[in-house]
């Protein structure tokens, strides 16, 4: 996996309900999954794609990209959202940053890494 | 959510299998009709006597029940066709249960249909995609959860791989599994990993078959003159959909509390009352979080009970005795209704080998991707 070098991580568009304060990624921009509050009750935001992983497995098979052995991390986003997606490196506990990894095709995927202090 | 079964009582009278197996050339159309006719033997009814049909299928076409039904000759009966995930064989049967409630017939047949045909599912069509939306798949998901509950209960992969050993061993014993294999404890944890801590024979294998249940009211038993002492009375029929569960382990644990709750209200049982329980095995992790939400296991105790022998057939409350997801299958739309048809055996005492003694009250479990969940209980009176 070849990983693009991007100032910060790429933000994640989610959604924060005003009326019972539910966040969802992906944004339930339609309404919210709680109480089908719409916008403008319901906030579209721009969050950091920064978070902690909450729990790590590693994936032995599986069709297509990426090739296998590769891990997929449960992320407990600052922003609220629970996500789960490609990581990188890292375990349970790290404060992770997100960042996109481009496949053969030259398609982005979404992923996360150890965030880098600096 | 629940139907009202205590006004209109509902009677399985008949059940039918065609085995679940891997995908072949045999049209779908072979697979239901086996089933059906089976159920029908099973019954000593004929087709003339059932007013209304509904056909489960997810994934083989759409539009499948005329197709087949016109075989068995045509009557003119209502067919429904429905949709419902991995629940969906459940809810056929629930729908002809409700046909039945509601008036529209006295004697109806549930028949799941499915062979291996790859489709999307909502979410993908949504058009709002998860994140790892392409490179996460139901196992996954999983074994994520695995491994949260094992961290949090300080449960060992011992425990899930026990799960796979059961229920290989009641599988053995059933000539419908589609997995008929004979397997150790080591066998199980040395199979080929997939995803985390599960390993190829804690997956169930998704091939194709078919199943079928009729159902009759009391009007239907005395129209047609059925035998009362084979008939498995309908308890309860429920089905929830997922809400968000904030702070919950995992999504498919609470809304199975939640549905099982209801279910065993409105049967007017407890947990202990039951004998059977046929949960959504899918991954050997799920089949630990289901005991423990239907209340046979305290919260990170049912592996504890499954290496000790608790759910075996002959223990407690035989849970999978069908050999359940991981060992029978799951061709989606005839799982559930092949659920009912294993329940029932057990109650009439005409599982065979598989027999768990005294079997009276039993529980089916399914869920369907969303999450849906569909469960009913089924009483020997």
């Amino acid at each position: 996996m070849e990983s693009a070098a991007i100032e910060g991580p790429p933000p994640l568009t989610v959604s924060r309900c005003t009326r019972d304060g539910f966040s969802a990624y992906p944004a339930d921009d339609l309404g919210c999954q709680m109480c089908g509050a719409t916008p403008p009750e319901l906030e579209i935001l721009e969050a950091e794609g920064r978070g902690t992983v909450r729990a790590v497995v590693t994936v032995h098979r599986h069709r297509g990209w990426p090739d296998t052995p590769f891990q997929i991390a449960a992320i407990q986003l600052d922003a609220g959202p629970v996500v789960r997606t490609l990581l990188l490196e890292g375990g349970v506990g790290d404060a992770v940053t997100g960042q996109h990894v481009v496949d053969a095709d030259g398609t982005a995927h979404y992923a996360f890494a150890p965030a880098v202090i600096s | 959510m629940s139907l009202d079964l205590d006004r209109n009582p509902v009677y399985v009278i008949g059940v039918g299998m065609h085995p679940y197996q891997n995908p072949s050339s045999t049209p779908y159309v072979e697979l239901g009709l086996t089933a059906i006719r089976a159920a029908l033997a099973d019954a000593g009814i004929a087709w003339g006597d059932v007013r209304a049909a509904v056909v489960g299928t997810a994934l083989v076409a759409v539009a499948s029940g005329r197709p087949m039904l016109r075989h068995l000759g045509s009557n003119g009966l209502s067919i429904t066709h429905v949709e419902n995930a991995s629940a969906t064989g459940s809810t056929a049967v629930r729908t002809a249960i409700a046909e039945i409630v509601a008036g529209g017939a006295d004697v109806a047949l549930a028949v799941g249909v499915d062979k291996l045909t790859p489709r999307p599912d909502g979410f993908t069509a949504s058009g709002r995609p998860g994140l790892g939306n392409d490179v996460i798949v139901p196992v996954t998901d999983f074994a994520l959860f695995a491994e949260a509950y094992m961290g949090m209960y300080g449960v060992e992969r011992d425990a899930l791989a026990a799960v796979a050993v059961k229920n290989h061993r009641n599988g053995l014993l059933n000539p419908n599994a589609q997995r008929r294999e004979s397997l150790s404890l080591a066998e199980v944890l040395a199979s080929p990993p997939i995803a985390g801590v599960l390993t190829k024979h804690q997956c169930c294998p998704v091939g194709e078959g078919a199943a079928a249940v009729l159902l009759a009211s009391e009007a239907g038993l005395q129209r047609l003159g059925i035998d009362r002492s084979r008939v498995v009375r309908v308890a309860a029929s429920v089905s929830r959909s997922e809400r968000p569960y904030l702070g919950a382990e995992i999504a498919d644990k609470e809304l199975t509390r939640t549905t099982t709750e209801i279910a065993l209200r409105a049967a007017g049982i407890t947990p202990a009352d039951l004998d059977i329980l046929e949960v959504h095995d899918a991954f050997s992790i799920e089949e630990l979080a289901y005991i423990e939400a239907v209340g046979l296991a305290a919260p990170g105790e049912a592996g504890a009970g499954v290496l000790a022998g608790r759910f075996d057939i002959g223990g407690e409350c035989a849970v999978s005795p069908s050999g359940g997801l991981i060992s029978m299958g799951h061709p989606i739309g005839p799982t559930g209704v092949g659920q009912i048809a294993e329940i029932t055996a057990q109650l009439r005492g005409e599982a065979g080998a598989r027999q768990h003694p005294g079997a009276r009250i039993g529980l089916a479990h399914m869920l369907g991707v969303g999450a849906v969940c569909v469960e009913h209980v089924l009483i020997k009176d």
